[in-house]
């Protein structure tokens, strides 16, 4: 906790001091409205919408609360169960995958081009269409395609596993791949962070992995980890190419809700579940700026 | 021998420690030299191989299956050129992406520059990555009702303001990392040494900065570029290539290898400038100072 708390202290001091403090200059200030016009006005009439009424040729002004009691309505309660029961499993499996093999290149591969390389692997796919990179799963995993005849060449199956598309299982298999960098890249940067001597004091007081892990990595590496957490979670909520492409209909999930309701022009029902799936996300990020190891990153961020 | 306290019996009994030490360090050790890059390298190889078997169906006869075959072909690409509203496509998404480019560059740079000058830089920095914390789709559509309560049509304008909402952080972020690495001493020194505060910025601060800029510049290109879930919900009469890709994904029809052909072509092109702003962010950077930096 040394790098951190001196981190904080050091900041209190500053405050405490009576150092000067600055004025936000102007392109601060004028970013700030134009933000507010641009992101969050949006937000805030969503969550206004959701108390409007519904009525036959759009919205009414008038106070209701019947977009919020039809949130379940039609099966929606369990798509939005479904989705977050998906999304959170990924976003687990993830984190388990990711958390070892960022140590690993944090802390053990000493070569920095190796370092560079594999994050750039892992971060350039985020910036290409995630269509393309799901496309082509529809035809790798059919029935004739190169899983299940390559599985078959082997003798490994008789007959091809058809529940490879269009079932829940293709929603994780598409997932899995794309949202791997994003739990990846921070949790590394926290990793490398971290000072060595604190893993190899933990090792020569006689800690074990448990000790170096529970105490040690993820109490410092907590920032990367909430950030890792929040970066894959929120896309996946929202992700509708998966679901499209390899879900095939089959798999309703909350992006498919949306859609159709938007399409019939059904947007106080859409705001409200907009506003459950911002909600939850919101109250984790609240959770992350009040937590002491995230303002002490951010205080890291600033020398 | 159970009334002593664990230190003693720690040097009275050195193998029991010793051994309970290396079987936790062993188990450790596995996991650290052993699953993690196992884990790494299967789950990058899962990230590439769609990336790879998409450029090798693009140029096959029968890209049906995802087994690449000897039977190879152009034909995807040439008749991709005659294919209806393609062309069109990648003239908006161009021009849209250049737009955001310069935009996100332009402001980000402003922006980072100033980021010293914010008192609560943590809670300012959450405000920019915003967009960032909210589902795509609920952003596309937060937009929707924006704008027609603004009475702005939808088109050219509305996926343009999605999609800057969405570079924007990225870009941000990109600044961010040359601007932490400025030596203000510099600037200091160049205003000691006479200099105006013109000459200060041009000859000092943005050469320094450019490498940012750039990557900014790129990041926000590429995101608007590929950007699918936001545009959906206000594209009104717009057809972006990723909209209209995902159309043709979604119609499970035979122009698929067509669309395979068409994305191969923009992902070589994508990964070309992704190395680019890659190589002009993090060039000449350890491992240390890439964590600290970014």
């Amino acid at each position: 906790m040394g790098a951190l708390q001196v981190g904080v202290s050091t900041a209190e001091t500053q405050r405490g001091a009576g150092v000067k403090i600055r004025r936000p200059a102007i392109p601060i200030v004028i970013f700030t409205v134009f933000w507010a016009a641009l992101v969050v006005t949006p937000l805030v009439l969503t969550l206004i919408y959701s108390f409007l009424r519904q009525g036959e040729l759009g919205i009414e002004w008038h106070f209701s609360t019947s977009a919020w009691s039809g949130l379940t309505a039609f099966g929606r309660g369990a798509t939005l169960v479904r989705t977050f029961r998906i999304a959170i499993t990924v976003t687990l499996i993830e984190f388990v995958v990711a958390f070892p093999a960022a140590y690993w290149l944090a802390k053990r591969v000493r070569s920095t081009a190796l370092n560079v390389g594999v994050l750039a692997l892992l971060t350039a796919p985020f910036f290409l269409s995630e269509d393309s990179r799901t496309v082509v799963w529809t035809s790798v995993y059919s029935n004739d395609g190169l899983v299940n005849s390559g599985l078959e060449k082997i003798g490994l199956i008789h007959g091809p596993i058809s529940s490879l598309l269009f079932t829940e299982t293709s929603i994780y298999l598409g997932l899995l791949p794309i949202y791997f960098g994003t739990m990846f890249f921070p949790i590394w940067m926290s990793l490398v962070l971290i000072d060595d001597e604190y893993i190899e004091a933990t090792r020569d007081l006689g800690g074990s992995y448990f000790d170096l892990v529970k105490d040690v990595l993820l109490p410092l590496a907590a920032p990367g980890i909430i950030a890792g957490f929040i970066f894959t979670l929120v896309p996946i909520l929202g992700d509708n190419v998966v679901s499209g492409l390899l879900g095939g209909g089959q798999v309703v999930l909350m992006s498919d809700t949306v859609q159709s309701l938007v399409y019939n022009f059904q947007y106080t029902e859409t705001a409200a579940i907009s506003i459950v799936i911002t909600g939850v996300v919101a109250v984790l990020l609240l959770v992350l700026m009040r937590s002491r190891a995230l303002r002490a990153g951010f205080v890291d961020l600033r020398r | 021998m159970s009334s002593q306290p664990a230190v003693v019996s720690a040097l009275v009994q050195p193998s029991g420690i010793r051994g309970r030490l290396s079987r936790a360090s062993s188990a450790f050790e596995w996991i650290a030299t052993r699953l993690g890059p196992i884990l790494l390298f299967a789950f990058i190889f899962w990230i590439w191989f769609p990336i790879v078997d998409l450029a090798l169906m693009s140029i096959n006869k029968e890209p049906f299956r995802g087994i690449p075959n000897g039977s190879l072909t152009s034909g995807w690409y040439r008749s991709l050129f005659s294919a209806m509203g393609v062309t069109s496509a990648v003239r908006t998404s161009a021009l849209i992406a250049l737009v955001i480019g310069v935009l996100v560059a332009a402001i980000s740079f402003t922006v980072a520059r100033k980021f010293g000058t914010v008192r609560h830089r943590g809670v300012f920095l959450v405000y920019v990555l915003l967009p960032v914390f909210v589902p795509g789709l609920v952003f596309g559509f937060a937009v929707l009702i924006y704008s027609a309560q603004l009475g702005i049509s939808l088109g050219n304008t509305t996926v343009a303001a999605v999609h800057l909402a969405w570079a924007l952080p990225f870009g941000f972020l990109a600044m961010l990392i040359a601007t932490s690495r400025l030596d203000l001493r510099l600037l200091e020194a160049a205003a000691d040494l006479g200099a105006t505060r013109w000459q200060v910025f041009r000859d000092i601060e943005f050469p320094l900065l450019r490498p940012g800029l750039v990557s900014a510049l790129l990041f926000g290109f590429l995101l608007s570029f590929n950007e699918l879930v936001r545009s959906i919900f206000v594209s009104g009469q717009t057809v972006t290539l990723p909209l209209y890709m995902w159309a043709q994904n979604s119609s499970h029809t035979s122009t698929v290898p067509l669309v395979y052909a068409l994305e191969t072509l923009i992902m070589l092109g994508s990964l070309a400038l992704i190395g680019v702003a890659y190589w002009l962010l993090f060039r000449g950077a350890s491992v240390s100072r890439l964590g600290r930096n970014v």
